[in-house]
């Protein structure tokens, strides 16, 4: 069974809608190349002589004041994919089909609804108290049904025994083609299905031999219209995420009780993930109290685990804050973001005593405490400017690019996260400063090595930033240190270059 | 590498050191431990000497770097492009804000067995670091194998359960070759100065190319000057 419903966009806007604005001729627009073009029109537009595919700016000079709103495809994806779902009241398994159809299988299921006809109208008036208008079909094959839904008759019924009968008289535009198929078998003079049947296959055949692809092909969609050659679908399938729950027959007030719930949850969902070999990476728990609130709290692993134990531990520093009130009488446990985990043997005995803990959960146990980007990982970064030459990212995300790093003379081992200023004592403003003065200190240079030039990434940053001129510095009591002069004289950037001290060498 | 006794008294201390000398070398091996490095904030010789003995640890495993708020602020964030080769992958950054969340993260650090060493950062003596998690600390490094070296900036030698507490400070380089006006390779005035693995004593270590060695004095005819009437070895 295939059911289209032609006007699932304006139908759904109009749901949304309030009332007065659906009155008025309103059409919905997405942005094109050449201005916005209507995707869909409500019944007064349509009158007003808006049509689908028109540009806005046409639509508008027949008829200056018609509404506009935005179009949302992914909104129009999502509810189709839930009608989808929910169609599967009517038979075991369906599946979205293009833009607007769903296709359902109600093989040996239409006699429960008391027949095809009235499984038929069934299905319309359901759809329409939903307010979508739907046209549903019936027919043995998937193509058909399509065919049937699309340019047959409202609720119609094709006939099994010869599928042709029904469906000769429709446009060879129901064999779901491309549209330069479809202009050139009307060149040809094939207008209806009917006329394809009546040519002499084989000189089809030879016409299109080049096409292979089902949408190009004629041949190919007549013979899976009539059942000749399978097709192949992908239903929807509904995927609940793991949940485990516990109903408490008195409503618990003391975080103990608590505690042991999440361990004995924690070791139920366990063995549900280690039944479809999952591990979770995010946790919801939700704690539902006697007065109708639900306490929320999440959890997010950086590897796919199902230990109970480690589960219960990250779990303890998230429950201090629970307000029980009058008291939790169920508690849940979702993994919402599961990942594939083969199984694993586990110790027989306790001749192997594991100590310690692995590196996923210590990062575990650190994130959930300390906030979940509280590790980080440092990575070269593509930058000459030294502070921009390396960066923190997440532990998961640390995986290092082949490419060469950017490969640098010595660095120092620690940079001040902001450069300091010095003061400094020089006898030539090019060149290293004899002398200069940090946290209080005045201090004497007594080695120096440079200077390193970095220049500004102009690409990036404001015209006015200035080079730098990096110096290695040993003062005299051996402490290494990386200035910079910030410029140099005469460049034509603002006044006499300051310095800085921005690292620190062992 | 998993110790079989989890606590120690300390007359089973000594077992900690892997070989008969009593007296430290740069090559000496011992069971890993907590090691504390005094030093000041306003240069990095600490975490270069933590560096060079956390590197005989190395072999491209991961390693965690925990910094207080404080020192972060003062002593700059570690910079991977001054690491030694083997230490700029796995490294594990985290600076908590408050003190006790440090020494969380310190001793989350030191239980988990996939790290080949743990870093600390502590500017000054904050009273959470007294001396029951300086024994934690100690504790759940030699329970679980995996080093901890210390940095106490700015700090006083109070009373800790650390086995090995170095004082570091800074020396004026080795000469390079290749530009005598330019600083050569580090050199500290490396102080070991409370040991119950070693005889606490005094060296200058240099650590040149990835190696940490005890640096040869400068100027052999400078050494044989002031050397006078005492045997060479007592100079320096």
């Amino acid at each position: 069974m295939s059911i289209w419903l032609p006007f699932l966009a304006i139908d759904r806007w109009q749901c949304q809608a309030d009332p007065d604005a659906t009155k008025r001729a309103t059409v919905l627009t997405l942005e094109s190349a050449h201005g916005p073009h209507i995707t869909a029109v409500n019944e007064a537009a349509r009158q007003s002589g808006a049509q689908v595919g028109q540009r806005l700016v046409d639509a508008k000079a027949l008829h200056p004041d018609i509404d506009t709103a935005n179009a949302d495809l992914d909104g129009d994806r999502n509810l189709l994919e839930r009608l989808t779902l929910w169609t599967q009241r009517w038979g075991p398994w369906s599946m979205v089909d293009g833009s607007d159809a769903m296709l359902l299988d109600v093989t040996g299921a239409s006699h429960l609804r008391g027949g095809a006809k009235a499984l038929l109208r069934d299905i319309g008036q359901s759809c329409e108290r939903r307010g979508y208008r739907a046209r549903p079909a019936m027919a043995a094959t998937a193509g058909a049904a399509w065919a049937l839904s699309h340019y047959g008759e409202h609720y119609s019924i094709a006939d099994n025994d010869n599928p042709l009968r029904s469906l000769a008289s429709l446009p060879v535009s129901a064999l779901r083609l491309d549209n330069s198929i479809i202009t050139l078998l009307k060149r040809l003079g094939l207008k209806r299905i009917g006329d394809i049947g009546r040519v002499p296959r084989k000189d089809l055949a030879r016409r299109f031999r080049n096409h292979r692809n089902p949408q190009t092909n004629p041949l190919i969609r007549l013979d899976q219209l009539l059942g000749k050659v399978p097709e192949p679908m992908v239903p929807l399938h509904r995927q609940d995420p793991p949940r485990v729950t516990r109903r408490l027959i008195e409503p618990i007030l003391h975080r103990s009780l608590l505690d042991q719930i999440i361990h004995d949850l924690a070791n139920d969902l366990a063995t549900e993930l280690e039944a479809k070999r999952l591990g979770t990476r995010r946790l919801e728990m939700r704690a539902f109290k006697v007065d109708g609130d639900v306490a929320v709290r999440h959890l997010e692993m950086v590897e796919g685990t199902r230990d109970p134990a480690h589960i219960c531990r990250l779990f303890a520093s998230k429950l201090e804050d629970i307000d029980a009130g009058f008291g939790i009488d169920q508690v849940d446990l979702i993994s919402i973001w599961s990942v594939p985990s083969g199984l694993q043997q586990a110790d027989i005995g306790d001749e192997k005593q594991t100590i310690g803990t692995s590196l996923p959960q210590m990062l575990d146990r650190l994130c959930a405490r300390l906030g979940q980007d509280a590790v980080q990982v440092p990575v070269p970064r593509g930058s000459h400017i030294p502070e921009r030459s390396f960066g923190f990212v997440q532990p998961d995300d640390s995986i290092r690019s082949e490419q060469g790093e950017l490969q640098f003379f010595l660095r120092p081992i620690k940079l001040l996260e902001n450069a300091e200023r010095i003061a400094v004592v020089y006898a030539t403003p090019e060149g290293v400063p004899r002398k200069f003065r940090w946290r209080g200190e005045l201090r004497t240079i007594t080695l120096s090595e440079g200077p390193e030039r970095i220049a500004p990434e102009w690409w990036k940053e404001h015209s006015r930033v200035r080079l730098r001129d990096y110096y290695r510095i040993e003062d005299e009591t051996g402490r290494r240190y990386w200035i910079y002069r910030d410029g140099v004289t005469g460049d034509g950037r603002g006044a006499a270059p300051d310095w800085y001290l921005q690292g620190m060498f062992a | 590498m998993v110790m079989e006794n989890l606590t120690f008294r300390a007359s089973q201390l000594v077992k900690l050191r892997w070989s008969d000398e009593n007296i430290w070398t740069p090559k000496a091996k011992h069971a890993p431990t907590k090691t504390e490095i005094f030093c000041s904030a306003d240069c990095a010789s600490g975490s270069g000497f933590a560096m060079a003995m956390a590197q005989q640890h190395g072999d491209r495993k991961p390693w965690l770097w925990v910094q207080d708020e404080q020192s972060r602020k003062r002593s700059g964030i570690p910079c991977i492009h001054g690491f030694p080769e083997s230490l700029r992958s796995g490294c594990h950054y985290i600076s908590p804000a408050n003190i006790e969340d440090v020494l969380f993260a310190l001793e989350e650090g030191l239980r988990c067995t996939a790290l080949s060493f743990v870093i600390g950062e502590i500017a000054g003596d904050p009273i959470a670091l007294g001396f029951t998690q300086s024994r934690r600390l100690a504790v759940a490094s030699e329970a679980h194998g995996v080093p901890l070296y210390l940095l106490r900036t700015n700090a006083s030698r109070t009373l800790s359960a650390a086995r090995m507490r170095w004082e570091i400070e800074p020396a004026a380089s080795e000469p390079l070759l290749a530009n005598p006006k330019a600083p050569g390779a580090p050199v500290w005035q490396a102080e070991l100065f409370r040991s119950r693995l070693f005889q606490p004593s005094h060296w200058p270590l240099s650590y040149d190319r990835g190696e940490l060695s005890i640096a040869a004095p400068r100027d052999r005819v400078d050494l044989a000057s002031v050397s006078g009437d005492r045997p060479l070895a007592m100079s320096g």
